[in-house]
C-alpha cells in the first residue's frame, strides 16, 4: 500500500487511527497488537504471500535473540527467567555466536536470494555468452519478485540481534512487541531504518498527546506533498529524459536535475510522512533527510542524505570493519567497501554497483585530504553548486536502466551524444508550465526553504492554514495521477 | 558513509525527542490541524459512502447491474475446478491463492478510486484547470502547440531503444520480428504471402505540435524492422517515402488528425495506393477483378479519440470535435462490403478501422479496406480489431483459420507503436492437416442459457486511458453442466462507461444467455477486446453474451 493513495488516505489510516485510539486507555500491549494487524494489512495488502516471509524471519530473529540473551537454547527452560542485557564487550559463548551467525545469515540469504537471484542469473548468462559457451546458459523462465520493503525490514531485524549481542540492547522477551517493532506501517516498507535500543523503549512505554499528533498531521501533510506536488511531476521530466536515451545536452542536464529533485521530494517526502504518521501513534522517529543538497562536499552530503542508512551502515559495517582505526589504507578500503554494499542494497544492477563506487571513491579522496574536496577554496555556493553537480552526475547511473544507456547519457550531458530520433519531440512536454513550474518550484524549496523539521517547530496559525491548503491541494491532484509508487518502494 | 563517531546514534536520536519536546503551537494552528486532517481523511470515505447508500436505495428498483466487487473470503477466491484441486499440491495452492488474492485487493482499490467521489465530481474541473492553465494533458495525452493532441505510447514509441528483434523475458512471449517471420511461415505452407504494413504513429508523421524543428521522425524500432524483414524475406511496405512525399504536396493540410490518434482520410487514401501497388507487383494482374467507384466527398465531424480521453466536462470547447472529409468507395452503386472469397485478405487494427466501420464515429465505406479495393481494383476481406494489431488479430486468425481459404495475399498491417509498446505473443495456426477442433458451439447456434464460475475475467482499461470508448472483456467460465470450460465475450466498456460485466471476478457463479461467437462476430468483431492469457486463450468453444451490457450508472 502506497502512502499517497486513496485507499491508504481515506480507509486503511482512519481505519488504524481510529482502532488505534480506541484502545487508548488499554494497556500500550494491546496498542501493539493493532500496530501488528495493521501492520500486516499494510503489507499483504501488495504482496499477501510475503505476510508469511516476515513472520517467519521476525520469529528466528525473535527466537536467535532470546538465546544470546539467556545463552541457552533449550527457550522453555528460560521461559519465565527475566531477560537481561548482556555486558558490553564481554566474551561470548559458542552458543551465543552461532545465533547471531545464524540470525545474520538468514536475513542476508532472505535478502540475498530475493534480491540478487535475478541480477546472478542475467550476469552468469551474459558471462557465458560472451564466453561463447551459450549452451551452459541457465534459462528458468522465471522471474524472483522482490519483496516489498525487505531491504528496511531486514537491516532492522539485524540491527536488532547485533544489538542485543553486543550488549547495547534488550532482547525482547515478549513477541507482540518485538512484531510490533518490524512491522510497524510507518517505516516498514521503506525506514528509516531505526536503531533497535532507541524504538524498544517506545514500544514498551509511549505517550499519546494532542501536540505530537498535531506535528504528526504537519509532517505527514507536508511529505503528502512533496510527493505529489513535487517528486511526480520532476519524475516526469526524468522518464522522458531517461527515455530518450541521448537527448540534447540541455534537456540531459535538465533530466538528471529534475531526477534528483525527485528521488530526493520523493524519498524525503515519504520519510517526512513515515515519521509524521510515527508521531500520530506517539512514537518518534529520527532525521532521515538534512537538507542534502545544501553540502559542500560528498562527505557533507553523506551526513544529509538518508541519515539512517548511512548510520545502519556505519554501525554494523564500517565500525566492524576496522573503520578509520587501522590506517590510512584500510580506512579508504573500508570506505569503498561499505559505499560499495550501499550501491549493492539499493539494487541488482551494476549501475548501482557504480553509483556506490562513484560516492566511495570520492569519499576516500576526501579523507585522504583531510576531509576536503579538491575545490574547497571556492565560496560556500560554489561548492554547493559542485558538490550537487558530481551527486547528479552519479545519479545518472542510480536512474539508467542500463550501464550503456548511463554512459550514452553522460555523453550527452557533456555534449559528446548524438540525439535520438525522437529527440527534439520531448521540449514540447517537458517544458510545459506545469512541469517547468513544478520544476522552478522544487529548485527554489530544495535550495531556499528550511528543512520539514524546522520548519515544523514553530507552527503558527497561518503556517497550519497554509499545510491544510497546500495538503487540500496535493489530494485533489492525486485523484488526477495514477499509481505512482515510491522509487524506494523498489529497494 | 559519514566518517565514523561524528555524530553518535543517540545524538540523533536524543536531538529527535528533544525537537518533538519543543514544538510550539500558537493560536489555533493546533486545532487547525488536527480538524483539517481528521475532517478530510474521514470526511471523504463517509459522504462517499452516504451517496453510495443513497444512489442504491433509488436504484434498487431497476438496477440490474452488480455491486461493485466486494472483497470476498480467501476460500471463495481461489476456487479451483475439481479436477484441478487435485492437481494442485499444497505450495501451488498456496500461490494461487496468494496471487488470487493479489488481484482482489488490486482490483478492490481500483474500483474505490475509479468510484470515489472526488474522481467522478472534481477530477473534469482539475483537469480543465490543468488543461487550460498549465498545459497539462493526462498520463495518456500529450498536449501539443495549436491543438494538437499526442497519445503518450506513440511518444514514447519515438524515444523507445528497445529492440525489435530482441525477445521478451516473458513466457510465451516472442519479438515482434520472431512473430511476423514465424506467420509468414505458417503462410508460406498455405502457399500465401504476406505484405507487412507497419503504419507510422502520428509522432512520427505528424510532429509539428510538438516541435516545429523535426517535419518527421523515424523511430529506432521503424530502421530495424526493415533491415530485420528483408532479411528475413518478409515483403514490407514502408510508407515513410510515400508520406514524406506527400506532406510536401499536401499544401500544409495535416497529415494525421489534430484531437485523434488516427490519419486523416488523405493520409489513409495515399498509403492504400502505396500498399496496392506493392501488392500488385506481389499478386500480378491475375485474379478476379472488380469495379469500384469513388463517391463524392462528404464531411464527418467527430470528437478525436485524444480530445475524449482527456475527460474533460462535457460542455469544454477546448478540444472541438474536428472535420474529415471523406471519400466514400462503392462498387456497382453499392456501399462497398468485406467480400470472404477475395483473395486478399486485410488483418489489421483501427488504422484498417477507421473511416470503415461505424462504431468509431468517424464515418463508413470509406476507410483503408475500401480504397485499397479502389485502387487493386479487387475485393477485399478484412479482419481488423482496435489496438489488435500485435495479438488479437492473429489470434483471431488461429481460432478461425478458414478465413483464409481461397487467399492468396495477407496484408498485415499495425501501429508502428505495437513494435515497442506491445509484448507480442507466440501465436501459431492450427496445422494445415488437422481441422480445427470443434467445441460446443458449432452444435448450439441459438441464444441460450450457461452457468459456470468463472475461472478468470479480463478486466478493461480504466475509462479515458484507451482510446476506445467501447471495449470487449473476456470471461473463462467453467461451466457446472458438463464441466467444460469456455471462453465468453461480453461488452466491459460501453460509451466510454464501464458496464456492469467489468466487475466480475475470479471465483463468482455466473449465468449467461450466450451465443455462438461466430454469429456475433461480424457485429463486434472489430472492436478492442481484452484477451486471457495462458490456455484459455485457445479454447475452442466461444460465445458472445449481450448480457451485463449497460453502462454503470454512478
Amino acid at each position: 500500500m502506497v502512502f499517497s493513495s486513496h485507499l491508504f488516505l481515506f480507509y486503511f489510516l482512519p481505519l488504524a487511527l481510529g482502532s488505534y485510539y480506541a484502545l487508548y486507555r488499554a494497556p500500550q500491549r494491546w496498542r501493539n497488537v493493532v500496530l501488528i494487524i495493521s501492520g500486516y494489512a499494510f503489507y499483504g495488502w501488495a504482496e499477501p504471500a510475503f505476510m508469511f516471509l516476515m513472520f517467519a524471519t521476525t520469529f528466528i530473529d525473535w527466537l536467535a535473540s532470546l538465546v544470546i540473551a539467556h545463552d541457552e537454547w533449550r527457550l522453555w527452560r528460560t521461559w519465565k527467567s527475566p531477560v537481561l542485557q548482556l555486558v558490553p564487550g564481554s566474551n561470548r559463548s559458542a552458543l551465543q555466536i552461532s545465533a547471531i551467525i545464524l540470525s545474520i545469515t538468514v536475513n542476508i540469504c532472505v535478502l540475498g536470494f530475493f534480491k540478487y537471484f535475478n541480477f546472478g542469473l542475467q550476469s552468469y548468462n551474459s558471462l557465458l555468452a560472451s564466453l561463447g559457451w551459450g549452451s551452459w546458459q541457465w534459462n528458468t523462465f522465471f522471474e524472483v519478485i522482490l519483496p516489498l520493503g525487505i531491504s528496511f525490514y531486514t537491516f532492522q531485524a539485524i540491527s536488532y540481534t547485533v544489538d542485543v549481542y553486543r550488549g547495547e540492547a534488550k532482547a525482547m522477551s515478549d513477541p507482540v512487541n518485538f512484531a510490533c517493532f518490524v512491522s510497524m506501517f510507518p517505516h516498514l516498507v521503506a525506514g528509516p531504518i531505526l536503531k533497535f535500543s532507541f524504538l524498544a523503549k517506545q514500544i514498551e512505554g509511549r505517550t499519546l498527546t494532542i501536540d505530537k499528533f498535531a506535528r504528526g498531521i504537519a509532517f505527514f501533510s507536508l511529505g503528502f506533498c512533496k510527493k505529489i506536488l513535487l517528486a511526480n511531476p520532476c519524475g516526469k521530466i526524468a522518464d522522458l529524459t531517461f527515455l530518450t536515451g541521448s537527448p540534447h545536452p540541455l534537456d540531459a542536464w535538465y533530466g538528471v536535475v529534475a531526477y534528483a529533485f525527485q528521488i530526493y521530494f520523493d524519498f524525503s517526502g515519504y520519510s517526512d510522512m513515515a515519521i509524521g504518521l510515527g508521531l500520530m501513534l506517539g512514537f518518534i522517529f529520527t532525521k532521515n533527510f538534512d537538507s542534502p543538497y545544501h553540502a559542500t562536499s560528498i562527505t557533507d552530503f553523506w551526513r544529509r542524505w538518508h541519515i539512517s542508512l548511512s548510520s545502519w551502515l556505519r554501525n554494523y559495517l564500517y565500525i566492524p570493519l576496522g573503520g578509520n582505526r587501522i590506517g590510512g589504507l584500510r580506512t579508504y578500503i573500508n570506505l569503498m567497501v561499505v559505499m560499495l554494499i550501499g550501491g549493492l542494497w539499493h539494487g541488482a544492477s551494476w549501475n548501482f554497483v557504480i553509483w556506490g563506487a562513484i560516492h566511495g571513491c570520492l569519499l576516500a579522496l576526501e579523507r585522504a585530504g583531510g576531509g576536503k574536496m579538491s575545490f574547497a577554496w571556492l565560496p560556500h555556493f560554489l561548492r554547493v553548486a559542485v558538490t550537487f553537480g558530481i551527486v547528479a552526475i552519479a545519479w545518472v547511473f542510480f536512474r539508467a536502466k542500463d550501464l550503456d544507456s548511463a554512459i550514452a547519457y553522460c555523453r550527452s550531458m557533456a555534449g559528446f551524444g548524438v540525439p535520438s530520433p525522437g529527440a527534439g519531440l520531448i521540449d514540447a512536454v517537458i517544458l510545459r508550465p506545469y512541469y517547468l513550474g513544478s520544476f522552478l518550484i522544487a529548485t527554489c524549496i530544495t535550495w531556499l526553504a528550511p528543512q520539514t523539521w524546522d520548519w515544523t517547530r514553530r507552527l503558527t496559525l497561518g503556517k497550519a492554514a497554509l499545510i491544510m491548503l497546500l495538503f487540500w491541494v496535493a489530494v485533489l491532484v492525486m485523484t488526477s495521477q495514477s499509481y505512482n509508487p515510491f522509487i524506494y518502494f523498489n529497494f | 558513509m559519514r566518517p565514523p563517531n561524528r555524530i553518535l546514534n543517540h545524538d540523533r536520536e536524543e536531538a529527535a525527542v528533544r525537537e518533538i519536546g519543543i514544538t510550539i503551537f500558537s493560536g489555533k494552528a493546533r486545532l487547525i490541524l488536527l480538524a483539517g486532517f481528521l475532517l478530510t481523511i474521514t470526511g471523504v470515505p463517509l459522504s462517499q459512502s452516504l451517496f453510495e447508500s443513497a444512489s442504491r436505495e433509488g436504484d434498487h428498483a431497476n438496477s440490474t447491474s452488480p455491486e461493485a466487487t466486494p472483497l470476498r473470503s480467501a476460500h471463495e477466491v481461489d476456487t479451483p475446478s475439481p479436477g484441478g484441486a487435485q492437481k494442485m499440491n499444497l505450495w501451488e495452492r498456496f500461490v494461487s491463492l496468494s496471487a488470487s488474492l493479489k488481484r482482489e485487493f488490486k482490483e478492490c482499490e481500483k474500483n474505490l478510486e475509479d468510484h470515489s467521489l472526488l474522481r467522478v465530481h472534481v477530477l473534469p474541473s482539475i483537469r480543465t484547470f490543468a488543461v487550460s492553465h498549465l498545459g497539462l494533458g493526462n498520463e495518456k495525452v500529450y498536449l501539443g502547440r495549436d491543438g494538437w493532441l499526442y497519445y503518450s505510447p506513440d511518444l514514447d514509441h519515438v524515444l523507445s531503444t528497445k529492440a525489435v528483434s530482441a525477445a521478451p523475458h516473458l513466457r510465451g512471449f516472442i519479438s515482434p520480428r520472431q512473430a511476423i517471420r514465424e506467420l509468414k511461415e505458417e503462410l508460406d505452407k498455405r502457399g500465401i504471402l504476406l505484405l507487412v504494413v507497419p503504419v507510422p504513429t502520428k509522432t512520427m508523421i505528424a510532429p509539428q505540435g510538438l516541435s516545429s524543428r523535426s517535419p518527421m521522425v523515424r523511430s529506432a524500432a521503424w530502421n530495424e524492422i526493415f533491415s530485420g524483414l528483408a532479411s528475413d524475406g518478409v515483403a514490407a511496405v514502408n510508407l515513410m517515402p510515400t508520406l514524406s512525399q506527400f506532406r510536401n504536396t499536401s499544401k500544409g493540410h495535416p497529415l494525421f488528425l489534430k484531437t485523434d490518434t488516427h490519419w486523416t482520410p488523405e493520409t489513409m487514401s495515399q498509403c492504400a495506393k502505396a500498399i496496392a501497388s506493392t501488392a500488385k507487383g506481389l499478386l500480378g494482374e491475375a485474379g478476379n477483378s472488380k469495379r469500384y467507384e469513388e463517391e463524392s466527398s462528404i464531411s464527418v465531424t467527430n470528437k478525436g479519440d485524444l480530445a475524449a480521453m482527456l475527460a474533460l466536462p462535457k460542455d469544454s470547447n477546448l478540444y472541438p470535435p474536428e472535420e474529415a472529409i471523406l471519400h466514400p468507395v462503392s462498387q456497382d452503386s453499392e456501399p462497398w462490403k468485406p467480400d470472404g472469397h477475395a483473395e486478399i485478405l486485410l488483418m489489421g487494427d483501427s488504422f484498417s478501422r477507421i473511416f470503415s466501420a461505424k462504431d468509431l464515429n468517424w464515418g463508413a465505406n470509406s476507410g483503408l479496406p475500401e480504397h485499397l479495393s479502389l485502387s487493386l481494383g479487387k475485393p477485399v476481406d478484412v479482419l481488423a480489431i482496435n489496438s489488435g494489431g500485435a495479438n488479437t488479430c492473429r489470434r483471431a486468425l488461429a481460432r478461425d483459420p478458414n478465413r483464409l481459404d481461397g487467399k492468396r495475399l495477407l496484408i498485415y498491417e499495425f501501429s508502428a507503436r505495437d513494435l515497442t509498446e506491445t509484448n507480442w505473443e507466440r501465436i501459431t495456426l492450427p496445422d494445415l492437416s488437422k481441422s480445427p477442433s470443434k467445441g460446443m458451439t458449432s452444435d448450439l447456434s441459438h441464444v441460450h442459457l450457461i452457468s459456470g464460475t468463472i475461472k478468470q475475467a479480463t478486466k478493461p482499461p480504466p475509462p479515458g486511458s484507451s482510446p476506445y470508448s467501447d471495449v470487449l472483456i473476456s470471461v473463462h467460465l467453467s461451466t457446472t453442466s458438463d464441466g467444460k470450460d469456455c471462453l465468453v465475450f461480453l461488452r466491459g466498456m460501453k460509451g466510454g462507461k464501464l458496464t456492469a460485466a467489468s466487475q466480475l471476478s475470479q471465483g463468482s457463479s455466473l449465468s449467461l444467455h450466450v451465443r455462438p461467437w461466430s454469429d456475433a462476430e461480424k457485429e463486434y468483431g472489430g472492436i478492442n477486446r481484452i484477451e486471457p492469457e495462458g490456455e484459455a486463450a485457445g479454447l475452442p468453444d466461444i460465445y458472445w453474451s449481450d448480457d451485463l451490457s449497460e453502462p454503470i450508472v454512478k
